[in-house]
């Protein structure tokens, strides 16, 4: 085999971009686009079997799963309420029914934790005769700065049929 | 009925004062975050004082409040510590990247200068036991 100038150039070639590329990798800030993540998961903290009907009174076994991509350590809440579609959050405002529970938890930059909950179906007055409600989860963040709770405009929800004895 | 308000009032009181509480234990751990971040930046390892605030939460949210505080007041310390130790770390881990970026920008000139003379030697190498003959015309 001989290395004749072609092939020597080719070489060359792939190894400036190579080079390019890897210092580029290097110099990147960490966090391009910063991000959090909320998931709800089943009682085995996975996606799929979850529960269809509720009876009011009934505590339900779930996973909640919080991701954070904002480039420095997050501490964090997650704030269960039941409400209808009516009431659920939007990307800027919280849901306005009352607080049933909360976690807490701080977590590193791209961090993430998954942890079982076992949640009261404890239906507000105003939703005593509904027949579907949604079991709304929001993430709320601290904001040292502030020194309160700021809602990050990520929740889930999950609607199941009330079954009334 | 007297009694009935009493309770009342001393469970109103009750609720405040653990919600205060609570307030309290969210600005400590919120301050100890931002300190965590400025740490972070300057390019120090804070996992696991984050990890250890996450447990001191935990411990605070399931009734072990003192607990909780003594892991607080140890994370405290030990951010005290590292803030000291910052510039340090911070121009160590500059010298490394320096060092790395050092290290790839050279690999094509290297390339571009042993690259030829390292084929050529083993090429040479390769043909050792060869014997040239001149050819006839």
């Amino acid at each position: 085999m001989i290395l004749n100038e072609e092939v020597f150039a080719v070489i060359l070639a792939l190894t400036i971009v190579s080079s390019v590329f890897g210092i580029a990798m290097l110099l990147r800030p960490s966090t391009v686009e910063p991000f959090t993540a909320i998931g709800l998961l089943d009682e085995n903290c996975k996606i799929g079997y979850y529960p269809k009907y509720v009876v009011p009174g009934q505590n339900l076994t779930l996973c909640l799963f919080v991701d954070n991509h904002l480039g420095k350590p997050m501490y964090w809440k997650i704030v269960y309420r039941i409400g209808n579609s009516s009431t659920i959050p939007t990307n800027t405002t919280p849901s306005p029914e009352p607080a049933i529970e909360e976690w807490r938890g701080v977590l590193p930059d791209k961090g993430n934790t998954t942890f079982k909950i076992r949640i009261p179906i404890a239906i507000p007055k105003d939703l005593a005769n509904a027949k579907r409600i949604a079991l709304i989860f929001e993430l709320w963040i601290y904001s040292p700065e502030q020194g309160r709770w700021i809602y990050s405009g990520r929740w889930t929800h999950l609607y199941v049929e009330v079954v009334r004895r | 009925m007297m009694h009935i308000h009493a309770a009342l009032i001393v469970a109103m009181l009750s609720f405040l004062n653990s919600s205060i509480e609570m307030q309290t234990f969210d600005r400590e751990v919120g301050s100890l975050v931002q300190q965590l971040e400025q740490l972070y930046s300057a390019g120090v390892d804070v996992d696991p004082l984050v990890r250890d605030l996450d447990r001191a939460v935990k411990l605070y949210e399931n009734g072990h409040r003192d607990s909780a505080i003594t892991i607080l007041k140890e994370i405290r310390e030990r951010i005290e510590l590292l803030k000291s130790r910052a510039p340090e770390i911070a121009l160590r881990k500059r010298i490394a990247l320096g060092i790395e970026v050092g290290a790839l920008a050279s690999i094509p000139l290297l390339v571009y200068f042993v690259l030829p003379r390292i084929y050529l030697l083993l090429w040479y190498r390769a043909r050792r036991k060869w014997l040239v003959e001149r050819a006839r015309r």
